[in-house]
Order: C-alpha cells, then sequence, then structure tokens
C-alpha cells in the first residue's frame, strides 16, 4: 500500500497525540481537591457535611449512645457511593445505614434520603415521615416545595441545595445559618 | 455489506482509533485492580472537604431525570449541558454529530441535511425528524434556523425510530428534542464571542434577571457569520441572527407558567432540498439559489401539577415566517418568489396513575398550518395558499408487570386532517430489567407521515431554465409529475431491540438494533399524457404510493469514565437502506445511494488540570456512492481554559486532519468543508 503525503502526516498527528495522552497517563493529575466527581459520591459528602449543622431534639434519640439512622430509599441507586461513611460519628454518635424496607418495618430513622424522582413515592414517603423528626432529603424538583426539608439540585454542573425552614420547624430540627446561608431557601405555598 | 470489510481496514481509519485503543488498555487493568466501581480514595478526598468546596465540584453522570430516559424502550441518546460546553460545536447541527443513528452532513455554509436511520439528502427534515423546541414544533426550515444560544439549552434528547405516541405528530424517523433551561438557571449575565480562521465568527450574549418572587426573565441575542466553506455559488455574507427570551413565572408549587419566544434571521442559506423534501434531483444545477429565511416563534405554556402522580401542561404557541430564493441577488421568480407560512398550535397532555400499575399519558393537539407556496425552483403548489387543519390525540399506557422488573408500554396516537382522513399509529415496547446493570427492550411501532401538502399540492417539474443574462429559445422541459388522483400517507413500520448494560458506574454500553419497512412511498408512476408543444413537449407523470423499502442498522454507544478526569465515548452506526423507486422515479433513485453505512466517533474530554481541559472528536464517515464522494475521517479538537472564574477561553480546530473535504452535496455542488481554527471567548457575570 503506497501512503500519501497527508496519511503520513496525519500519523504523525495522531502519533503525537496519543503520546501527549500516554504522558497523563503515567503522571497522575495534580490536583489535590477533585474537580469532579459521581453524583452519589458527592451527594454523600454533602450529606455528611450537612449533618454536622443540624441539630436533632433530643427525644428523637433512646439515649446519650443511641445512633444517628440514616434510611435510603434506593440504596441500589446509591451504590457504594456511602460505605466510607459508615464508621463515621456525628456529635458522637455513630452513623448507622438503613435501607427504606426496615423503616417501613419500623425501625427508626433520622434521616431520610428519597432518591427518587417518583412523584408518587415522594409524596408516600414524605406523608410517612410528617411528624416525625426525620430530616428528609430530596433530589428531585420540587421537592422542597412538596415538604422535604433539604432538595439536591444542579445548576451549572455543580450540586446545590434548597431547605424549606418550615417543614424543619415542624419536625422540629435546628438548622443552622451557617448552610441556611448558601442554600436556597423555599417557601411552601 | 461485505465489501465494506477492506475499507474498515485503510490505515487511515484504522490507525487513530488503534492508538485510542491501545491508551485504553492500562488505564483499564489499572480500574480493575481498584476492584469495584469507584475509586474509594475519592471519597476519602471529598470526606475532607467543607461545604463551599463541594459546591465547586461538578457532578458526574447524569440527573435522575435523564436515568429515567436512558431507561426508557426506545433508542434515546441525550446531549448534556457538559456535551454541549465541550462539543466546541458553535451550532445544533455540529452538535448533532455525537448522536449514534443520526447522519448529519454539513452541505454548505450554514446548510445541514440531517436524517436518521437512512433518507440523508432527501426526506430528513420537513417530513421524517420531528424538531422540538420545549415540546413545540418547529417548522423544518428550522433545523437550519434554530440555532439556539447553545449555552441556554438544558439538554438535548435524540429519539431515533418512530417517536413513541408521546413523541410529536411528525415523528416518523425521529425526534430532536432541546429542552432550554429555566430561567432562574440562567440567572446573571453571559457575552460570547468567537472568531475564526476564515469568515466565521459569532457574537451573542443574555442577561437574566429575577423579576419578583418565582418570576425569572432572559433574553438574549446572536450573530454568526459562516465560513470554512467552499463555495462555488454566490453566497454572498452567510450570516444568522436571533433574538430571544424566556419568561419563567412560578405561581405557586402546583403552577408553573412559560412564555418564550425568538426571532431569527438566517441570510444566505440554501436548503431548497430540505423544504421539498422527497424531491430531490441531481440535476438542480440552476437552482442552487441564496435562501434568505426569517422565523418568529411565540410559545406558552401552563404546567399544572393535581397531585404528586399528576399533572398536565398545555401549550399554545405561534410560529411564522417567510423566505425567498435569490440567484445572484434577484428573486428566482419575481412575480412569486414570496414563500410564508403561519402555523398556530394548541396542546394538552395529562398524565396520571391509575390503579397504581399504569402510567397514563393522553393529550390532544389541534395545529393549524396556514401557508402560502409560490417561488420554489422547479416546484409549485396548486393550490399556492391552503389553510390545513391537522387533529391529533393520542393515548399511553405503561403498565407495570413487575415491579422494577418488566413493564410494557402501548399506545397510540390518532390523526385527522383532510389529506389522510383518519389514521392511527399504534406502537407497543417491551422493558426488562433483569438486573440494575441490565437493561433490555423490544418495540415495533408503525407510524405514517400524514402531512402531505407537500406532496398533495405538488407540481414538480423536472427540468432546465435559463440561466440569467442566457440567452435560450429552448425551454426544456424533461418531465413533470403531480398528484392526479389521491395519495396515501406513507408508512413505515419498525422493529427495534436495544440492550443497555452498566457492568460499573463508570462504564455503559447502549446498543440498538432495527429493521424498518417502508411502505406506500410516492413515487413517479405511470405517464398520464404528453403536452405538445411546437418547440417541445413535456410528458406528464401521476404521482403514486408504490415505492417500498427496507433498511437496517446497528447502533452502539459506549461511555466510559475512565478517571476522574478522562471520559471517553465511542460510537458506532451501521446502515443498510434499500429502497425501490418507481420506473420513471428521477427524484427518489439513488436515494439509497446517498447514506453512509458505517459512521463511528470517538470523543475523549480530558481535564488536564482544573481549569484546562482538552477534549478531541474524532469522526469517520463512509463513502456517499450515490454522489461520488469519498469517506472521511476529522477531527475535531478543543482546548478550553478558565484562567479565572467566570471566564472561558476556548480554543478549536476543526477538520484537522483535511485540507477540506465534502459531506454532501448541495445542490449538483461539491462545497468544500475547509480546516478552521476557531477562538472563542465566555464571560459569565
Amino acid at each position: 500500500m503506497r501512503f500519501q503525503l497527508n496519511t503520513i502526516i496525519r500519523t504523525i498527528f495522531l502519533c503525537l497525540l496519543a503520546a501527549t495522552c500516554s504522558m497523563w497517563l503515567a503522571v497522575p493529575v495534580c490536583c489535590a481537591q477533585p474537580k469532579a466527581a459521581p453524583e452519589y459520591q458527592l451527594k454523600a459528602a454533602f450529606l455528611y457535611n450537612l449533618l454536622q449543622f443540624i441539630e436533632w431534639p433530643e427525644q428523637a434519640f433512646k439515649d446519650a449512645g443511641s445512633p444517628l439512622v440514616i434510611c435510603i430509599y434506593d440504596d441500589k441507586a446509591a451504590g457504594s457511593a456511602f460505605d466510607s461513611y459508615r464508621s463515621e460519628k456525628i456529635r458522637n454518635r455513630q452513623l448507622v445505614f438503613r435501607n427504606y424496607d426496615d423503616m417501613q418495618a419500623g425501625l427508626d430513622c433520622h434521616i431520610l434520603f428519597i432518591n427518587t424522582q417518583d412523584r408518587k413515592a415522594l409524596a408516600d414517603i414524605s406523608a410517612r415521615a410528617t411528624g416525625r423528626s426525620i430530616l428528609t432529603i430530596g433530589e428531585a424538583d420540587g421537592c422542597a416545595r412538596l415538604g422535604c426539608i433539604i432538595n439536591f439540585f444542579t445548576a451549572e454542573n455543580r450540586l446545590r441545595f434548597e431547605i424549606n425552614p418550615e417543614a424543619a420547624k415542624r419536625a422540629g430540627l435546628k438548622l443552622s445559618s451557617e448552610i441556611l446561608k448558601v442554600a436556597r431557601i423555599v417557601a411552601e405555598k | 455489506m461485505t465489501l465494506q470489510a477492506p475499507r474498515l481496514l485503510h490505515a487511515s481509519f484504522l490507525l487513530p482509533f488503534m492508538i485510542f485503543a491501545l491508551l485504553l488498555l492500562p488505564v483499564h487493568n489499572e480500574s480493575r485492580a481498584n476492584d469495584g466501581d469507584q475509586p474509594v480514595d475519592l471519597s476519602t478526598e471529598l470526606k475532607k472537604l467543607d461545604l463551599s468546596q463541594l459546591m465547586d465540584i461538578e457532578v458526574i453522570s447524569v440527573s435522575k431525570k435523564l436515568e429515567k430516559l436512558s431507561r426508557a424502550p426506545a433508542a434515546i441518546f441525550v446531549i448534556t449541558q457538559e456535551d454541549i460546553r465541550r462539543s466546541g460545536a458553535t451550532s445544533l447541527p455540529e452538535l448533532l454529530r455525537m448522536v449514534p443513528g443520526l447522519q448529519v452532513a454539513r452541505k454548505g455554509p450554514n446548510t445541514w441535511s440531517i436524517s436518521t436511520r437512512g433518507l440523508l439528502g432527501a426526506r430528513e427534515g420537513a417530513d421524517m425528524i420531528d424538531l422540538r423546541v420545549d415540546g413545540a414544533y418547529l417548522p423544518a426550515t428550522s433545523v437550519q434556523t434554530v440555532d439556539i444560544v447553545l449555552g441556554n439549552i438544558e439538554r438535548i434528547e435524540v429519539i431515533r425510530g418512530p417517536g413513541a405516541t408521546v413523541w410529536g405528530t411528525k415523528a416518523v424517523s425521529g425526534v430532536i428534542n432541546i429542552i432550554t433551561k429555566h430561567a432562574k438557571d440562567t440567572q446573571g449575565g453571559l457575552v460570547t464571542a468567537a472568531a475564526g480562521s476564515g469568515e466565521e465568527g459569532f457574537g451573542g450574549g443574555r442577561y437574566g434577571l429575577k423579576l419578583q418572587e418565582g418570576m425569572y426573565l432572559t433574553a438574549g441575542a446572536k450573530y454568526q457569520q459562516f465560513g470554512a466553506v467552499d463555495s462555488a455559488v454566490h453566497l454572498r455574507d452567510p450570516q444568522y441572527k436571533q433574538g430571544s427570551f424566556r419568561l419563567d413565572w412560578d405561581l405557586s408549587a402546583a403552577d408553573r407558567l412559560m412564555f418564550e419566544g425568538s426571532y431569527t434571521n438566517n441570510l444566505g442559506g440554501s436548503f431548497e432540498n430540505l423544504l421539498v423534501g422527497s424531491f430531490y434531483l441531481p440535476t438542480m444545477e440552476r437552482y442552487t439559489a441564496r435562501t434568505d429565511a426569517e422565523a418568529l416563534h411565540l410559545m406558552g405554556r401552563w404546567e399544572h401539577t393535581f397531585s404528586p402522580t399528576s399533572d398536565m401542561a398545555l401549550k399554545v404557541y405561534y410560529d411564522q415566517g417567510n423566505f425567498t430564493y435569490n440567484y445572484q441577488g434577484e428573486p428566482v421568480d419575481p412575480d412569486d418568489s414570496h414563500n410564508r407560512y403561519r402555523y398556530y398550535d394548541i396542546d394538552f397532555q395529562h398524565k396520571f396513575n391509575l390503579m397504581s400499575r399504569n402510567d397514563i399519558v393522553w393529550g390532544a393537539e389541534l395545529r393549524i398550518e396556514d401557508d402560502t407556496m409560490g417561488g420554489f425552483p422547479m416546484i409549485s403548489f396548486a393550490p399556492a395558499s391552503r389553510t390545513e387543519k391537522y387533529y391529533s390525540g393520542f393515548m399511553q399506557d405503561e403498565i407495570t408487570i413487575v415491579e422494577n422488573r418488566l413493564s410494557l408500554t402501548v399506545g397510540s396516537k390518532f390523526e385527522y386532517n383532510s389529506f389522510c382522513h383518519f389514521q392511527a399509529d399504534p406502537s407497543a415496547r417491551l422493558l426488562w430489567t433483569p438486573h440494575h446493570q441490565h437493561t433490555f427492550w423490544l418495540a415495533v411501532s408503525r407510524t405514517a407521515r400524514t402531512d402531505l401538502r407537500g406532496d398533495h399540492d405538488l407540481n414538480f417539474t423536472a427540468g432546465t431554465l435559463p440561466k440569467p443574462g442566457q440567452f435560450h429559445i429552448l425551454r426544456t422541459m424533461l418531465l413533470q409529475a403531480r398528484n392526479y388522483g389521491s395519495i396515501d400517507p406513507e408508512k413505515l413500520t419498525s422493529y427495534e431491540a436495544g440492550y443497555r448494560v452498566q457492568p460499573a458506574s463508570a462504564f455503559t454500553l447502549d446498543i440498538t438494533a432495527f429493521v424498518n419497512h417502508y411502505d406506500q412511498f410516492l413515487t413517479t408512476g405511470d405517464r398520464v399524457y404528453v403536452e405538445r408543444h411546437p418547440r417541445y413537449f413535456v410528458p406528464h407523470y401521476d404521482y403514486v404510493n408504490n415505492m417500498d423499502g427496507k433498511s437496517c442498522g446497528i447502533e452502539a454507544v459506549a461511555t466510559w469514565q475512565a478517571a476522574p478526569w478522562w471520559k471517553l465515548q465511542s460510537s458506532y452506526t451501521h446502515l443498510h437502506f434499500n429502497l425501490h423507486p418507481g420506473p420513471h422515479d428521477a427524484t427518489n433513485e439513488g436515494l439509497k445511494e446517498l447514506n453512509p453505512k458505517n459512521q463511528c466517533t470517538l470523543r475523549s474530554l480530558i481535564d488536564i488540570t482544573r481549569d484546562i481541559e482538552l477534549d478531541a472528536n474524532l469522526y469517520f464517515t463512509d463513502r456517499i456512492s450515490g454522489q461520488d464522494l469519498r469517506s472521511y475521517t476529522d477531527l475535531m479538537v478543543r482546548l478550553g481554559w478558565r484562567p479565572v472564574k467566570g471566564v472561558e477561553l476556548s480554543l478549536v480546530g476543526a477538520n484537522l486532519l483535511r485540507e477540506g473535504h465534502t459531506e454532501l452535496m448541495m445542490a449538483d455542488r461539491k462545497n468544500e468543508i475547509r480546516r478552521s481554527v476557531i477562538g472563542k471567548v465566555t464571560w459569565t457575570f
């Protein structure tokens, strides 16, 4: 086969490109702080961070040693994102992860992460959570207006959250001004 | 098909892919060694950050809404904001190149042909692809004019195949659904400017503000000039202007209002092929006229939520536009060169859940099309003006057979208009998710093209006209064809099967195979009579539903987040197309030869540092034998840099591998798409 000039030029160019790419492969990317992260890993980090700023009423716990229970609606979707938080503590309370079935079975939940877009499920679950000191966290459009206390959304490809303070008040939760400052505040009506 | 094998092995095509393939090997092993879907240390990294730092991190992967789409029993591809920003594309058709199963060919400076699963350069646009912006159907010419400021797009959903019942009345071969951003997401200002090595360049901006609680307004404008194409035709200064606004008013949790509008002015395109749809003639030399088009679009939408499982949307919209063909500055036919249209549309949809297992969507639409079609080269309409009412309705039920495992979607669209009378387009789709990482779907759908104004009233002349300034005694007509009796809708029966797999959270593969049967397509039938003139004669032919055909193909796309800083996406499209036109058909003969049999793309998105991105897009398109066009492999490279917050500089090199190439002929011109470099600045504040 006789190569033409432009084939050769193209080949050289691509080899250069490949070589450049390989160099990046060999040298791990510089920055200490990651630039991007998969959705649920990021949400898990957000959630863990937010918990530092939220206070539950005393009666929400059996005693000073009882754990802080996080229930996840769709734990398959969340995958292993929460794995590295299993051994963490918040205000001396051990974090415990359960799924939604456990909550339905009557077990306690302090945080309910409703990771679904299914509005039917959403309504069901938030109805179940009302009147209890449960921090409901959603990720569906309009969830906060429907009564979720915290709701994740994305803007410009970054994760943001909105807060429904009335719902928090009803649940007896105290939200620090630190997080109210960075959140979008949502009124119910 | 087998003849293609040696071509694929041609070094110029294979080499780039081989190099990329080689690149993939070491990383793949590495990720294996990591054992697990996600690198564990990323979580540890994230744990150390505070809220404000976390808020600066980009979200990888799609939102839930998109995830739901990706589980739909249809061949869907979603272009995200990130895809748009990093594509280096300056216009909508360029952006669509990344979609598997879509054929995109740039024919002229600002003229493209877009088709799905065949019929490139012929029935695209006008009849086959349903282009929608925020749910509003846009007229065919819009493929050229709907060049929304790309930064205002939330996402683009491309559905190949007969759009499931819910998608549009005109969705015969596919739907392109552009969803623009809510005005609250485009607050503040954005200014963008670009200039390139040719004459091309553009500038645009938008500004969004909050009028009151829950009420947001965004307005923007764009100006673009095109270059990078060697055009033999006098298309002087092809340019594009657009102004647009969007107002969102969230009245309450249950009610949302939206108004949007745009005015576009596209000078110097040439898209008669798009407009005449089925009547592509390779010898249209004399008719390559400069097209000037302007369009106005206004829409209002009201969305209401009755309950968490039930909501509705009401849309009302209006489009008007006109376009003229000019030959060297003069209208083609000065007496009647004006083509204009006014479209009114009212559309209602209601979604609800019935007995928990049935998710039902139904809707109704009335569309009034009022147009005057005058000066098309080679084509006239009788009557030239017509007002036609299109009634349509649809009903679809998604039945959950086994929760989260098996569901069946059945539905039908019903249409009525004076061309087709009553028409039903049923479809059935089965979705099986045996495991959350594996999804299989099967679909059978039948659809018809019922918008027959362009066929029913058409008088088609294949012939020659004297060039201006040239003395002609003979005005020879080759043939005339029109509809003498009645014509029926063209029909398509499509069988599709798809498989999606996500073996690791960072890797997805989506494969679709289809077989399409085309029935009753329009072709030129028998000679009706011969018109005799002293110096020439004109044979007149009837236009009949006598063409059938078959196409089949495979579309695959793989996406791999190789590392937090490196995303790869590759797609492959194979298309085999066969159509059997009637013996006297001058327009459809050769259509089957207009489709590239193989297409490949490879995209690599690399974050070199937090602020520097290097993205490469490699495209291979097989030869188009019908126009004697060679296959081409092209590379587009984008280097993006954010020196300070809010400012993004990028440098895009397009068509880097060749000095120039032709993608598809415009009329009978082989316009060269040249190598180009564009620099772009975007400032958000």
